[in-house]
This record gives structure tokens, C-alpha cells and sequence, in this order.
């Protein structure tokens, strides 16, 4: 154990590999090692994409939890981990649909605006610049003139026009006083529109593989190193304040697993919102005898998902054979993600991606006729209004260590209980209203009108920030309380999860932790 | 079901094994044969169907030199045909493969599968999704389609059909 590298990261997702490379481009000499517990599974590989083309799998699919690996029935409601989060190299941005929603300046302040939830220990002002910046490192796709929040500099790249099929909804909207947007997505310049995006062909939506894959063939990176198939399974202290190292399980080698412990002058977590509360939790020793960072027992707690509203219309024909040409819907609005909508839950509303859905092969290889298909096609249609709704944390709401054999990748099970209060139902029941009069105004009749069960995608608050450790795990910079040297980068530190996607929130607060980590280095 | 000895016989529902076969030009050819044949049928195919062949081979490419190899289903999936076409004559043969082969739903639980539904599961199935995503769906009307290179977004050309504010749903012409 005789190299002390200047920084471990743990997890190779985009907090983990944007970190690393502010800190590399800062000083290329830098020695940092990252770790990732899952397998490297290449990308832009030809037969993976017609594998995903033609049988409708994704290369990384057999990484997401499986059934029992991380039950969520324990509390009032089921939540689904199953296809939530991606276990390999270059993390959940594998699968992630890169849509690229900015926080509002009243997600910073949920709690002194509605004696709910929790508060930020920043501002939204304090985090801008970083949005300008992370929209230009992912090639966000947005529309400068809707300004839903505040901002500084112009979206890097034009927004995708709505389609055809979002027309009558745009009417609907504009109808019932709810302002159409376009979708913010991640697409790089390079985009060829394919609509496999899940597993794009040319690398055109952001993924920290391709970040990773830079990184690791620039040569002037002498001391970056990133091993996968590499399980952190312990942190170690040396007192209260110093973490000195962690524990290593290294699977590289299938036939022989090699145990081994690190040091490094400073740790950062970037493991996403289920492991890294776990790491910790399992991080006990004589100065933190509940795991590192939990004397006050906010590790795993305050688990906030989006719940996922849904309204379906169907019209009699589709004269026009409309259907969803991309695979990322086009239309949006955030006309219900307001201050004025906090205390019930704003909702962040969009059309569904898939419909109108008219699967022309499948219907051949069911073997209709050309005729037949013409008649489908211009047949009764369906769409879809859908939102995310915004949760506010619970303490009971939490995610924990279950007991039993590691997963094939040797993390820890998970076991979550989560509950709706009879309040939030009632929330959910009021927008859900809201949502039917937009299908109505279509001119459609309802085919259901309901909330799915929570799941894991947009996991928040499980190790969140605070302005003192009595109510948070990391201080303002993501830095443990009561630790020197131990950070955390996830969307586990969101104290909010606001009704948006994490994801551009989560690059802007890793490129933050850089810059502050750069500074404190120099002075 | 469709089909004579050779296709009504029952094998293990795993993918055929395909180690030490290669495909000739000729199977490649007659394969190819095949493909075009689904737009024959649907009648989706707006000019040649040779227009799709680099891309085509690519996919048999891909298929056949990276594991699971498909080799073995592709020489499959030719035998069948062949015997089908024996029996029925060659425009009824792909008529009855594609429209009526009378193969059932797969059972999820079953352990063998003939060799008719090998060819159309592992064979016929993956070509039809394929014809369609490379272009066979602008038949049916759309612009783009999950897996078709449209091209630059930024071309002239709209990638999908879209909204236009004053001419609602309407193409737009630009």
C-alpha cells in the first residue's frame, strides 16, 4: 500500500468523470484513480446496435437490479428499482435519455417557502454559472426565449422542433392557459437522429464513457488511472476527521478476486443515490459508530423519487398516421413547476415519448396484410400526458442495507421503504385533474388516468446537504461533516428533487466540487 | 404450420450452434433473396430494395462474425425456404412464410421449437425489422423511424414530420 493517490473517486458516472476531468485540466498530473464496480461495456459497437435494433435489448441491460435485489415494499407503496440504474462504466448515463432540465431558483428554497421538505444550502445564482457550463460539456438542445429559469447565456445548441403528433396537445395547452415548451436534450452536433438513443450508433448523446475513454488516451494524463470491476467495500478513518483509506475488491481478474486496501488525500463518492449512503452506512468503526457521516441519522433517509403521473387519450382515427418519430418527446411545460405550485407538488409536464406508437414491424412479423396495416395505422390513437411530481423527503422514507449475498457485482442488496401520505395522494388526485382537462381539450376520450408506482431513475436526497450536520450529511460543499477529506458528488446530496430530471443539476454541483476542490488544493 | 420434413422438425429452441460454419456467397445471395422478398410483399419498398444492400450486408456482417454467431440459423432459415419453395412454388412459398405459416405464439415454456420458427424468430423477423427501420416504414407515412439515419439535423430536410404553427398538423414543407 505504498502509493497515496491525490484523489479516489468512486463510481465512474457523470459526477465521478466530470470531477476528474476539471481536476486533470486543472493539473494533468493530478494522480487520480477511479473505481467502478460494474464491467466496461463497450460503446458504438455495431452489433450491440442492431442487437438493440432487432430483439429490442440493450448491452447493459443485465447490469440494472434484479428482482430481490432491492425490494421496495416495505412501506405503503411499492417502489421499482428494476431498470432504474445502470452498474457499469460510465454509469447510469449509459441509458439516461439526456433530458436537460434546469432546477428553479424555489427548488433551493422548498422548506422557507413552504415549511416542507428541506432547503438547499446554496442558491440557484450560486449554481448558474455552473448550468451555462454543464449545458455546454452535455450539448444541451434548448429554446432561449421560454426562460422557465433564469439564465445567463443562450442554450448551446437549437431545441428539436415539436412534431406533427404534438400538434393537437400544443392546442390544448395553449387553450387551457398552459404555455408549450420545447425539451431540453443532450444531443451533440453529431446527431443523426436515429431514435436509438438508448444506444446510439455514433455516440451523440452525452455519456461518461466518452468522457472517460478521452481521458484515459490522453497522454499527458500519465497519472489517470480507472478500474472496473473494481467494488469499494469499506472507508477507513484515522480518528474522527480523517479518512485514510478504503477497501477493494478487484474482479478484473474472473478466476482470482484480489482484496486490497487504497489511501489517498482525498475521497469523493460519486456513486449515485443507493451506494453511497450504503458505503457509508457500512463504513463503522470506533469514531462513527453508525457508518461515517451518520451521527445523526440522515444516511438513506429522506428518499425522494418523482411521482410519475399519467393521463391517456384515444381518438377515434389518425388520419394523418401520426406517430412519434424520435425517441425523446419534443413537447413539455413547466406551467405547473412554479412557486405558487410548491405546497401541493409542482409538476413537470410532457408528452409521453412513444405515442402515438405504431410498431410497422411488429405488425408484419405478426403477419397482417399491407391493408390490415393501413387500417391500424390510420386507426384509433392514443397519447399520452405524463408528469413528474415533486416529492418532498421524509424521514421515513429511506433506503438501507439488506442482509444476504452481494450482487454479482459485490454490492450490497438494498431494502427501501417508501410511503405516500394521505395528504400527497390527494396532491397527486388534483393534478391528475389538471392533466385530464389537457386530454379533454384535446378532443380525446380517457383511457386512464393515474400514478405509477415511484421508482429509482431520479433518486434524491438519501445523503443530502445542509447548512449544519444536524440536518444534512455534506456541508455546502458536498464535504462530510465532521470529515476533512471525504466528499460526496450524487443526486443523493439534492436535498430537493425538484419535478425536473437531475441529471444537468448533478453536472453543474460536480463541476462546482472541482473548481472548490482546485482552489482549496492551491491555497 | 407450413413446410415439408425439414421445416416441421422440432429442435432445441436455443439458437442453433455455429461453430465451424461459414456462409458462401451463394447462401449470402440466396439470404438476400429473402430480404427482398418482404418488400414484395408488404409492398414498402418505394424504389429497389438494392438500395438497403450495403447496409444489409453490414447486419449480416455484424450477425454472423460477433457472438451469438447467427451462422447457423442464416443456413437454416435457407434450407427452409428452399423446401418450402419445393413444395409451394416460389411466390406461394414466401406468401405462406411471411402471411400464413400458421406458426403459434411461442410457449414460454416450451423446450423445442421447429425449424420453420427458428427461421422465422431468429431469421425472418430480424430482416422485417430491419427492411423497416432502413426505410420500408416511409411507406406507411413517417419521416423518421426508431433506427433509420435520417441524417444531420441540422440539413434541410426536416428529420420528422413536424409542427408547423400556422398549418397545424400539416408537413412541413420548408
Amino acid at each position: 500500500m505504498s502509493k497515496v493517490y491525490d484523489y479516489i473517486i468512486v463510481g465512474s458516472g457523470v459526477a465521478g468523470i466530470t470531477i476528474a476531468k476539471r481536476l486533470l485540466e486543472a493539473d494533468p498530473l493530478t494522480s487520480i484513480l477511479i473505481l467502478e464496480a460494474g464491467p466496461e461495456i463497450p460503446a458504438k459497437n455495431r452489433r450491440f446496435w442492431w442487437d438493440y435494433i432487432t430483439l429490442g435489448k440493450t448491452p447493459y441491460d443485465f447490469t440494472y437490479d434484479k428482482p430481490g435485489q432491492a425490494p421496495g415494499n416495505l412501506g405503503n407503496i411499492n417502489f421499482i428499482s428494476e431498470g432504474a440504474r445502470v452498474k457499469a462504466y460510465g454509469g447510469s448515463t449509459m441509458h439516461w435519455g439526456a433530458w436537460a432540465l434546469r432546477f428553479k431558483p424555489e427548488d433551493f428554497q422548498l422548506y422557507t417557502n413552504t415549511g416542507k421538505g428541506a432547503d438547499w444550502p446554496i442558491s440557484y445564482d450560486e449554481l448558474e454559472p455552473y448550468y451555462n457550463q454543464a449545458e455546454e460539456y452535455l450539448s444541451v438542445c434548448g429554446d432561449d426565449t421560454e426562460n422557465w429559469a433564469p439564465r445567463s447565456k443562450p442554450y448551446p445548441m437549437p431545441a428539436f422542433q415539436w412534431t406533427a403528433a404534438d400538434g393537437v396537445m400544443i392546442k390544448a395547452f395553449r387553450k387551457l392557459g398552459i404555455m408549450p415548451g420545447k425539451m431540453p436534450v443532450a444531443r451533440y452536433r453529431k446527431c443523426f437522429t436515429t431514435g436509438t438513443c438508448k444506444y446510439c450508433p455514433f455516440g451523440s448523446r452525452f455519456s461518461a464513457q466518452y468522457v472517460l475513454d478521452e481521458l484515459r488516451a490522453n497522454k499527458r494524463y500519465t497519472n489517470f488511472e480507472v478500474r472496473t470491476s473494481c467494488v469499494v467495500t469499506q472507508v477507513h478513518t484515522s480518528g474522527k476527521n480523517k479518512v485514510e483509506s478504503i477497501d477493494v475488491t478487484d474482479n478484473r481478474d474472473k478466476t482470482q478476486t484480489e482484496k486490497y486496501r487504497l489511501q489517498a488525500g482525498r475521497f469523493i463518492i460519486c456513486s449515485g443515490a443507493y451506494e453511497t449512503p450504503k458505503l457509508l452506512m457500512k463504513s463503522k468503526n470506533e469514531f462513527w459508530k453508525n457508518g461515517i457521516g451518520n451521527d445523526h441519522d440522515h444516511l438513506g433517509r429522506y428518499l425522494i423519487s418523482h411521482s410519475m403521473l399519467k393521463v391517456r387519450g384515444r381518438f377515434p382515427t389518425n388520419k394523418e398516421r401520426w406517430f412519434q418519430e424520435y425517441d425523446f418527446p419534443t413537447l413539455m411545460s413547466r406551467s405547473y413547476d412554479t412557486p405558487a405550485d410548491q405546497d401541493i407538488g409542482k409538476v413537470f409536464l410532457f408528452k409521453n415519448r412513444v405515442l402515438p406508437n405504431m410498431d410497422i414491424a411488429q405488425l408484419m412479423i405478426d403477419g397482417n396484410t399491407p391493408e390490415q396495416i393501413e387500417a391500424v395505422l390510420s386507426g384509433p390513437m392514443e397519447l399520452e400526458l405524463q408528469a413528474f411530481m415533486e416529492e418532498k423527503g421524509h424521514f421515513d422514507n429511506r433506503l438501507e442495507i439488506m442482509d444476504g449475498e452481494p450482487d454479482e457485482f459485490g454490492l450490497p442488496l438494498t431494502k427501501i421503504t417508501f410511503s405516500r401520505t394521505p395528504e400527497e395522494m390527494v396532491n397527486t388526485g388534483i393534478r391528475l385533474k389538471q392533466m385530464e382537462k389537457v386530454i379533454e381539450a384535446m378532443g380525446y376520450a380517457i383511457v386512464y388516468s393515474k400514478t405509477e408506482d415511484p421508482g429509482g431513475h431520479h433518486t434524491t436526497g438519501t445523503c443530502r446537504m445542509g447548512k449544519t450536520a444536524a440536518d444534512g450529511v455534506t456541508d455546502l460543499h458536498m464535504k462530510v461533516f465532521g470529515t476533512d477529506n471525504l466528499y460526496l458528488c450524487s443526486n443523493g446530496v439534492f436535498p430537493t428533487g425538484s419535478a425536473v430530471n437531475p441529471t444537468l443539476t448533478l453536472t453543474a454541483l460536480s463541476m462546482r466540487l472541482a473548481d472548490h476542490l482546485i482552489a482549496n488544493q492551491k491555497s | 404450420m407450413i413446410g415439408g420434413k425439414y421445416c416441421c422438425e422440432n429442435i432445441p429452441k436455443e439458437m442453433i450452434l455455429s461453430d465451424g460454419l461459414e456462409l458462401t456467397p451463394g447462401n449470402i445471395e440466396f439470404l438476400w433473396k429473402i430480404f427482398v422478398q418482404i418488400g414484395y410483399c408488404w409492398k414498402n419498398v418505394k424504389y429497389e430494395s438494392s438500395n438497403l444492400k450495403s447496409s444489409w450486408l453490414e447486419f449480416v456482417q455484424a450477425k454472423t462474425t460477433v457472438a451469438p454467431s447467427y451462422t447457423g440459423e442464416y443456413l437454416n432459415a435457407i434450407k427452409c425456404v428452399l423446401e418450402l419453395i419445393n413444395i409451394y412454388d416460389e411466390t406461394h412459398a414466401f406468401y405462406n412464410l411471411f402471411l400464413a405459416n400458421g406458426i403459434g405464439k411461442e410457449d414460454p415454456k416450451a423446450t423445442q421449437l421447429t425449424r420453420l420458427a427458428h427461421a422465422k424468430k431468429f431469421v425472418i423477423n430480424e430482416f422485417i425489422r430491419m427492411q423497416v427501420m432502413a426505410s420500408g416504414f416511409k411507406h406507411f407515412g413517417g419521416e423518421n423511424y426508431a433506427g433509420y439515419v435520417k441524417g444531420s439535423r441540422y440539413s434541410l430536410n426536416p428529420e420528422v414530420r413536424e409542427f408547423v404553427e400556422l398549418q397545424q398538423n400539416t408537413y412541413n414543407q420548408k
